[in-house]
């Protein structure tokens, strides 16, 4: 009896503590279901008053009457800093967008930006039926499993419908930014285009060292050999010991990483690690192009003779640059901020050192190459069940009108807000730390990536450098903001950006990709390695080709063609 | 003994023990609750796991996420790698501790015992992403600390510790023991405190000297506890620590050092594959358990002895 009442009461407790725990989910569920109820029945509520002007939100002064909430989501990493108290949910930029725009934004959940907290919040959000926000900003690569869950909208369309003539002009800059989502040809996501340009490398040269062993800036590869060899043997730092290297460079993963070794294969007529045109016009995977051989054997050298750090393989860019603002290394390869970061602290660690960006050196055939990085990382989703796209809209289209390219005496002149990113001391604009209370960028509280229209950045830098008298605002704060070597750089930039070749493939994984991509990266890397360090033979890249293309690698390139002629590509 | 009277005994212990029992409820329930329901997820292993679509609506794929796992070229060398990986670590793992407990044991100085124990300790706390950097730097074949000592003691050339696949290796087992041993001695050094004193002074009185009662007394007496140890180390055998390798291992040593959890990374879960990632879960789980149950049933037979 005593056993059969001790089974009920243990019955009893589960029972309860799963009414318990269910209780707690419905009320999870009923928090929920108040903050979706939030954005409807503003919207709701708008739209009853819209009914009467037709499908449209009413407006008065261009501006939301009353007002319509605009749901998000968002990760808020460490860059994203406040003041005077502010949060994401409440602060410079939210005010603005009410009092300006008549936009209320509603965040349903932030999370931080490390350990994947955002992609798992929203991956667990979505396995729970949890109502999506109205926009959604994810990174290209994530957007195309969103996009075929059928839960967004032909984003496209609005943007034809609602986009303004700037944002307009902007994105037709960059047409092929909408390739990878494409789907039916209806473009699903919106990029969140960036400047272009602004990942092209130049060649970093410490120039003191240069001055001292009597040398000219390399222009061509045997040159380049020239140079690296005085770097590395005739000490060039002058402490009577062969401790300097001559160029710095990342084999580890990533060729064309931030500071890169991409430009020495693109001198010998072949990218690696992305996909570009052979000299047949076909779309082809740069790494398994015979030019690439003569590259390897090259690098492989350079590792011998010690103009390479021994551990090239081993280092990410971090660790490469350490050699370079050490003091240790003269070359290097990368885009026109490196100079700014992190190139720049050599000054600091070795008194004297200057550091001066030169073109890209040509190889033996006068042939001058690097990878693009695009036009965008990120693109906007829009809801299906948002009813009102146009207030998204209305927001993006106001940026891209006023403060992309900010007019004299309008309202971003200067910056976003006073106090944040800019101050007025007496009748002085001041910025950075000149700024009380310290610098804040209002531009991180943006709905996504701020407006950029894709030439505008490095083209401008271009000019100024080229003695282009500043006159716009946006022109005025680069010059006062940007070093005299980055603009240097970008002169360059502009000036080779015809031999920077852009991925062709942009799309989404292909079904043979999914299961065997992985395994050709590993393949061509290994196989690389080995080269480099003479493990084995430089025809083995031969072997290596054959394998590739054995192991799936035909069928990608087929697949990745065939992608590429559906888009529109020649 | 016959069966009412082993009836009679445990209705007895019903009686009398209850309240025990039920306090024993709220861990059944919550071992329930985040220990079994969630094993209802395993489906998702073969499944084309949608988010949006839940584990209700995914499709069925059948065994592709497992063929994915096995079909590789290279999954074969993969687990291989992790096995070697791993043993090496569970064997140098117990020895390691076990013999500086032994010797610390011997450490009549307490300060000093307690220092050297905080000591070893210590680097269990740091975290791989920081040991990684600390240790490429010191590993390197140029101006690296380590090199440097060998090349000045033994005048060898300098050794590629991250570049050479069986030095990679030994530099993972290696810097795992030494980040890690100082957990087990603690262990190891509480089994030492637990022997019964009357033990060693019964083996002095029959002339045993040090040596003699460390083999005949203390050895014996830690063995079940290394038994233990070995058992639930062998359990996550394919676990041959993703931290670690991934902030140490490059392309020169794919060949010897790549593991199941950063082949998985790359092919995975960078991707948010996450029925494949299920399938592989399972999958080690699976070989988890059949090595903990092979190892008590053979720690049972061989050496008598019951874990649990």
């Amino acid at each position: 009896m005593k056993r059969k009442a001790l089974w009920m009461s243990a019955a009893s407790a589960l029972t309860l503590a799963m009414l318990v725990s269910g209780c707690s989910g419905g009320g999870g569920n009923n928090g929920n279901d108040g903050q979706s109820s939030g954005p409807s029945g503003g919207t709701a509520a708008a739209s009853s008053g819209a009914s009467a002007a037709g499908d449209e939100l009413p407006q008065t002064d261009g501006k939301f009457s009353p007002e319509a909430t605009l749901t998000t989501v968002r990760a808020v990493g460490d860059d994203v800093k406040f003041k005077n108290g502010e949060t994401i949910e409440d602060n410079v930029f939210t005010r603005w967008a009410k009092e300006r725009l008549g936009i209320d934004i509603k965040y349903l959940w932030t999370t931080p930006s490390t350990n994947d907290a955002f992609k798992t919040k929203l991956t667990l959000s979505m396995s729970a039926n949890e109502p999506l926000p109205d926009i959604l900003e994810v990174s290209g690569a994530d957007a195309h499993a969103l996009i075929d869950s059928g839960k967004f909208q032909d984003a496209g369309a609005l943007f034809d419908k609602y986009a303004s003539d700037s944002y307009k002009k902007a994105m037709d800059e960059v047409p092929s930014a909408w390739m990878p989502y494409v789907r039916d040809g209806k473009r699903m996501a919106i990029p969140g285009i960036d400047y272009i340009m602004q990942h092209d490398d130049v060649m970093w040269i410490r120039q003191d060292w240069l001055d001292k062993l009597n040398l000219k800036a390399p222009t061509t590869i045997a040159e380049l050999e020239q140079v690296m060899d005085a770097f590395v043997n005739r000490d060039p730092d002058g402490n009577g010991k062969k401790d300097t290297y001559g160029m710095i460079s990342t084999l580890k993963e990533n060729y064309n990483a931030w500071i890169g070794t991409g430009e020495i294969f693109g001198a010998f007529g072949a990218v690696p690690q992305i996909w570009e045109k052979d000299d047949n016009g076909d779309v082809v995977y740069g790494s398994v192009r015979p030019e690439i051989k003569t590259a390897l054997g090259k690098l492989k050298e350079w590792i011998d003779k010690g103009y390479l750090h021994k551990e090239v393989a081993l280092q990410d860019e971090m660790k490469a640059s350490e050699l370079f603002t050490s003091g240790k290394a003269g070359i290097a390869f990368g885009p026109t901020w490196l100079y700014d970061w992190p190139l720049q602290d050599v000054v600091k660690n070795v008194p004297g050192s200057v550091v001066k960006p030169y073109p890209l050196p040509a190889g033996p055939d006068g042939k001058i190459g690097q990878a693009s990085e695009g036009t965008h990382n990120l693109v906007m989703l829009i809801n299906k069940d948002m009813k009102h796209p146009e207030i998204y809209f209305k927001y993006i289209n106001y940026l891209y009108d006023h403060y992309n390219d900010p007019e004299a005496g309008g309202e971003f002149e200067y910056g976003f807000a006073k106090g944040y990113d800019y101050d007025i001391i007496g009748d002085k604009p001041v910025f950075g730390a000149d700024i009380p209370g310290g610098y804040i960028d209002p531009a991180k509280y943006f709905l996504g990536i701020p407006p950029r229209t894709p030439s505008i950045f490095i083209k401008t830098l271009a000019d100024i450098n080229e003695g282009k008298e500043p006159v716009t605002p946006y022109e005025k704060k680069l010059a006062q903001a940007s070093t005299k070597q980055q603009m240097a750089a970008a002169s360059i930039v502009v000036s080779q950006h015809q031999f920077t070749l852009d991925n062709l493939y942009t799309g989404a994984q292909t079904e043979t990709m999914k299961d065997k991509w992985q395994n050709l990266k590993k393949m061509e890397i290994t196989a690389f390695t080995k080269i480099l360090y003479g493990n084995a033979g430089l025809d083995s890249f031969d072997d290596f080709v054959k394998n590739w293309y054995a192991a799936g690698g035909e069928k990608i390139t087929q697949e990745v063609r065939d992608w590429y002629a559906s888009v529109g590509g020649q | 003994m016959n069966r009412t009277t082993q009836a009679v005994r445990s209705r007895w212990n019903w009686t009398r023990n209850w309240q025990l029992h039920v306090m024993m409820i709220p861990a059944v329930i919550l071992i329930f609750v985040f220990a079994y329901l969630p094993m209802g997820g395993i489906v998702m292993a073969f499944q084309d796991f949608k988010p949006w679509l839940g584990i209700g609506g995914s499709p069925w794929v059948g065994w592709d996420n497992f063929d994915k796992l096995f079909g590789q070229q290279d999954s074969v060398q993969v687990l291989w790698n992790t096995v070697v990986i791993s043993v090496m670590k569970i064997v140098a793992g117990l020895i390691a501790p076990f013999v500086f407990a032994l010797l610390l044991n011997e450490v009549r100085k307490m300060a000093f015992k307690r220092f050297v124990q905080t000591l070893v300790y210590l680097p269990h706390f740091l975290s791989w992403v920081i040991l990684g950097g600390i240790l490429i730097d010191m590993l390197s074949v140029d101006g690296g600390i380590v090199n440097r000592l060998l090349t000045g003691a033994l005048g060898i050339r300098p050794i590629f510790f991250l570049g050479d696949g069986n030095w990679f290796r030994a530099t993972v087992v290696v810097s795992h023991v030494w980040k890690e041993f100082g957990f087990g001695t603690i262990v190891f050094l509480a089994t030492l405190a637990g022997i019964n004193p009357s033990l060693y002074e019964a083996a002095v009185v029959d002339g045993a000297n040090r040596w003699k009662q460390t083999l005949h007394i203390t050895v014996p007496a830690m063995m079940p506890i290394t038994i233990v140890l070995a058992t639930l180390a062998l359990g996550g055998i394919l676990n041959a620590g993703f931290d670690q390798i991934f902030n140490l291992y490059n392309s020169m040593v794919y060949e010897k050092g790549d593991i199941v959890d950063t082949f998985v990374y790359r092919t995975a879960l960078i991707q948010g594959n996450m029925g494949f990632g299920t399938a592989v879960g399972l999958f080690k789980s699976f070989i988890g358990m059949f090595l903990i149950v092979a190892s008590y049933r053979m720690a049972y037979v061989w050496g008598n002895y019951r874990i649990f």
